[in-house]
């Protein structure tokens, strides 16, 4: 019997293509379930040989929280429909011989989501999800060039995006 | 290039068919209701996700040049034989004016026949499709049709077609929508 109705934890990892979230964690409690998420990238290259002393700095990350409706369809299938909350933060960074450039943005929103769950066995479940999130982003972008000084840019973005499924997760019961 | 696409859908569909076909699958017609309704998909709704990119990743779907159909998200609500269907996708930033990157709703009917026992289905109908991205915005009738496949009674693998026609930007115009996308769908 496959523990749809019992309390579960899962781990889900995703294995294919890069999306929001890289590591998504899910509780089921009979037929509801809350789940967050965490992804994180962070990056530096350094260009020496080149003469340029160009070092470029990046760093990204993005969580998630929300609660789920389980619907069973199948004995292995599960169609899930739920309400996520979303935030996440970029900052990428570059200076060479006296300028710099750096842009940052803070992004927040959320909304439904459509995920469907294939258990592979009693451990082992495939999920993807669609994903149908209103997201405001707020960004600023500071230039410093020796000769003219400061400038600073600010901008916000609001945008509406159905994400059709992208991404594999496995998860891991226990 | 869209042809080769369409094909591998195709044969995608193909594949699921011969996969399954020790599974027993003609529980779909015992599954009707006693209430004589006339199809199990009778009183039922269904939702469908476009897994094509998720595809493209197993099977080589990725031809370049090839974009996807606008829809993301089919939901239908069928009655006795016919369904209302309600075809959403979008991609929208709002900025200093309202510039849709990509948006797509089509409302209409859809009916359902079997084409081979409980396994192979066609759909057809008509919608009335508004749809817009940055370069061009379509308001027009689609006259649609689709091919399914039962993996399972309630788990339905699937693409579509059509005929579009309507105003293009400034022009009428007629667009034949090629079957470039993959939907799996769910019925409860």
């Amino acid at each position: 019997m496959l523990p749809t109705y019992f309390q579960t934890y899962s781990v889900f990892l995703m294995i294919i293509c890069l999306l929001l979230t890289h590591l998504y964690i899910d509780m089921v409690l009979q037929k509801f379930g809350i789940h967050f998420g965490l992804g994180a990238d962070l990056t530096r290259e350094e260009d020496v040989l080149g003469g340029s002393n160009l070092v470029a700095k990046s760093v990204l990350y993005d969580a998630r929280f929300g609660i789920d409706k389980i619907i069973p369809i199948t004995k292995r299938l599960n169609f899930i429909v739920g309400l996520d909350a979303i935030a996440g933060n970029a900052k990428n960074s570059s200076s060479s011989t006296g300028f710099d450039l750096t842009t940052s943005s803070f992004k927040l929103g959320g909304g439904p989501t459509i995920r469907i769950q294939y258990h592979l066995n009693d451990r082992v479940v495939f999920m993807t999800e669609g994903l149908f999130y209103f997201i405001r982003t707020k960004g600023e972008r500071e230039e410093v060039d020796p000769r003219t000084g400061i400038a600073l840019y600010t901008n916000t973005t609001h945008r509406f995006t159905i994400a059709e499924p992208r991404a594999l997760f496995i998860g891991f019961k226990f | 290039m869209k042809f080769k696409a369409s094909f591998w859908i195709i044969a995608i569909l193909l594949f699921c068919a011969v996969c399954s076909n020790g599974q027993e699958l003609d529980s779909l017609s015992r599954k009707v209701d006693k209430k004589e309704l006339p199809y199990p998909w009778s009183k039922k709704k269904e939702v469908a996700l476009n897994v094509t990119n998720l595809a493209k990743l197993f099977v080589p779907l990725n031809f370049s040049g090839l974009t996807n159909q606008d829809v993301i998200l089919k939901t239908k609500w069928y009655f006795k034989k016919v369904a209302l269907r309600i075809d959403f996708g979008a991609d929208i930033d709002f900025n200093d004016e309202f510039s849709p990157g990509g948006f797509y709703l089509a409302v209409g009917y859809e009916r359902r026949r079997a084409i081979y026992k409980d396994k192979w289905f066609y759909t057809t109908g008509w919608s009335g499709v508004i749809t817009g991205n940055d370069d061009e915005g379509v308001i027009g009738v689609l006259k649609h049709f689709g091919m399914e496949y039962n993996l399972h009674p309630s788990v339905t693998l699937g693409t579509d077609t059509g005929l579009l026609f309507g105003v293009f930007t400034d022009d009428f115009n007629l667009k034949l929508v090629s079957p470039t996308s993959l939907f799996l769908q769910m019925r409860f």
